[in-house]
């Protein structure tokens, strides 16, 4: 398994999680002592403590061949801190992989086309622009104008090197203080939908 | 003088406090701890059994330690009646510790949704009917944010009075009427946290009996540990408060209605689907498709059955692995695009099966924010 995003949940009681996903009575014998389905431990109606798997796409390289060689690293955590494995390596490992004849990354596709679809339809944690994209060549068509004296400069067009992109603004986690007040703020005021 | 076999529970409720498997945060060996020196004897009794809730593994565990307080009672009994108060004091203390934190757990939990959280897209669209008592009480009561809020605050309220000695004796009151309210739903509606219920209310009715029934030997019995200096009563309430709203302040997550869930998350109607011979799975009709958030694809019939199977996501390859209970794997191609919301499952073969379009299920009246004065 190259990629695996999910979250496993240590839920409520473990009858109750089992029925949350719809599974019978039936089931519920043999998800106690199934390793995909038994996911955790009981904690006495609780509530649940998830696991949030998910991975970074870090470098994709196309190779002559048509290869593809993508580098991946994982970003997974607990919602609370109970000090428990990080995640399962069975599943998934980040890390470096092969492909071949990938209908995303290969060399019919620009850079642009590549990262539009990894916002569209891709789910990684960092931004497509984050990506770095080796071996896939840039688009021809961005030519750069050279202005005539009777045009106005706003028609030039000119291509922005990556540099000049416009980058998110750095996220800083919350402050405490913050927290503090959002939690006595939204325990108050703050209504589900 | 203090009436001596009649403090018995207060060592069993030390041996509780210790060994019960709670899922603490931050004392989370605690389960490793129980499991390493009870769950080889309990497994004599039965073998296939561990300390899941209600489990009888646990029933089991509950009478090994109503055994072994039994013995280290006695042993109590030869200590000289200072050195006997003084453990009875402490074992006291640390009741109303233990119940003051498990309040403001479960307290911070309902108030935060994440206790009874917003029902499951696939449990919206299951008929009533079908559901079971106990996940239908907590699917009904993960429609309401104020009920939860109320409920929250009613718990942590007590759960704060009772560590402070002039307010310990309403909040001892307040406190067995929520494990009395608590224990009365676990029965009736057979949900199953009814030991563990039951022996917090027992507990509560307990200590707040001596402040109830107000005689001499009583008072001698609510003798509580002196927490001074205060660094001490200050430090063990930080560490409750750690424990039970920590999770949220670490993530900033104060309502779990509104947090974010996995990708692909929710409830899909079939627009479109094609039979694959000899695959058990689609050889009846799908009506709708739903992705839970922790993990699990779900195909509801047109009988209105339902199939579900743990699920890994594939992005790069983009496919689904379900895995059923007898551990039988299936892998499935998606395409999903989100601006359209449909999602395509193919076999490996390539023939398409199924399209599905998502529904808006948040928009359905369960979820929706109604509140009525009048009627008319």
């Amino acid at each position: 398994m190259l990629l695996f995003l999910g979250a496993n949940a240590w839920s409520q009681t473990k009858l109750i999680a089992h029925k949350s996903h719809s599974g019978s009575a039936k089931s519920f014998t043999y998800s106690l002592h199934s390793k995909t389905f038994n996911k955790g431990e009981s904690n006495f109606g609780q509530a649940p403590q998830r696991m949030v798997r998910n991975s970074r796409l870090d470098t994709v390289r196309l190779l002559p061949d048509a290869r593809v060689i993508m580098i991946t690293s994982e970003s997974c955590y607990w919602e609370d801190y109970g000090g428990r494995p990080e995640s399962n390596p069975e599943l998934w490992s980040a890390g470096k992989d092969t492909l071949n004849g990938h209908p995303l990354f290969n060399a019919e596709h620009t850079p642009m086309e590549i990262r539009k679809t990894l916002q569209d339809e891709y789910y990684f944690t960092n931004t497509p622009s984050s990506v770095v994209l080796i071996g896939f060549d840039e688009p021809k068509a961005d030519v750069v104008e050279t202005p005539k004296l009777d045009q106005s400069p706003l028609k030039v067009r000119k291509k922005k090197s990556k540099s000049e992109e416009p980058q998110l603004p750095a996220q800083k986690g919350p402050s405490l203080f913050y927290m503090i007040i959002m939690a006595l703020l939204s325990s108050i005021l703050r209504l589900p939908y | 003088m203090v009436r001596r076999f009649s403090l018995f529970p207060l060592t069993f409720f030390g041996f509780i406090l210790l060994f019960f498997p709670m899922s603490w945060n931050i004392v989370a060996f605690q389960n490793t701890l129980t499991d390493f020196i009870f769950l080889p004897l309990v497994r004599l009794f039965f073998p296939q059994t561990d300390f899941t809730s209600d489990a009888k593994g646990l029933y089991v565990l509950v009478g090994i330690l109503l055994g072994i307080s039994l013995i280290v009672h006695g042993f109590f009994l030869r200590m000289n009646a200072e050195k006997f108060t003084r453990t009875m004091s402490i074992l006291r203390t640390a009741s109303v510790f233990f119940l003051s934190t498990l309040l403001l757990k479960y307290g911070a939990d309902k108030m935060f949704k994440a206790q009874f959280y917003l029902p499951e897209p696939n449990l919206l669209y299951t008929p009533m009917g079908k559901l079971d008592k106990d996940i239908l009480f907590w699917s009904t009561m993960g429609t309401s944010y104020e009920y939860n809020l109320f409920m929250g605050i009613m718990e942590i309220i007590p759960g704060l009075m009772i560590l402070f000695t002039r307010t310990r004796k309403l909040g001892l009151i307040i406190a067995t009427g929520v494990f009395l309210n608590v224990f009365a739903i676990n029965i009736s509606f057979d949900i199953s946290v009814k030991l563990l219920s039951f022996i917090l209310l027992m507990m509560s009715i307990y200590l707040v009996y001596p402040y109830l029934f107000s005689t001499k030997e009583n008072d001698a019995e609510a003798s509580y540990f002196s927490t001074k200096p205060k660094w001490i009563k200050a430090v063990l309430l930080g560490l409750i408060l750690i424990e039970s709203i920590g999770p949220y302040m670490l993530h900033g997550n104060f309502n779990d209605d509104s947090a974010s869930r996995p990708i692909m998350h929710g409830a899909y109607e079939v627009t479109h689907q094609g039979f694959t011979e000899g695959n058990s799975l689609f050889e009846l009709n799908i009506k709708r498709v739903f992705i839970h958030r922790d993990g699990y694809m779900i195909f509801q019939f047109e009988n209105e059955d339902m199939a579900d199977f743990a699920l890994e996501i594939d992005q790069i390859k983009q496919t689904m692995t379900l895995t059923d209970y007898s551990e039988v794997q299936q892998i499935l191609r998606y395409s999903y695009n989100r601006k359209t919301k449909v999602l395509e499952l193919q076999n490996t073969n390539g023939t398409t099966i199924i399209s599905t379009r998502a529904i808006p299920w948040r928009n359905l009246p369960a979820l929706q924010r109604q509140f009525h004065w009048t009627v008319d």
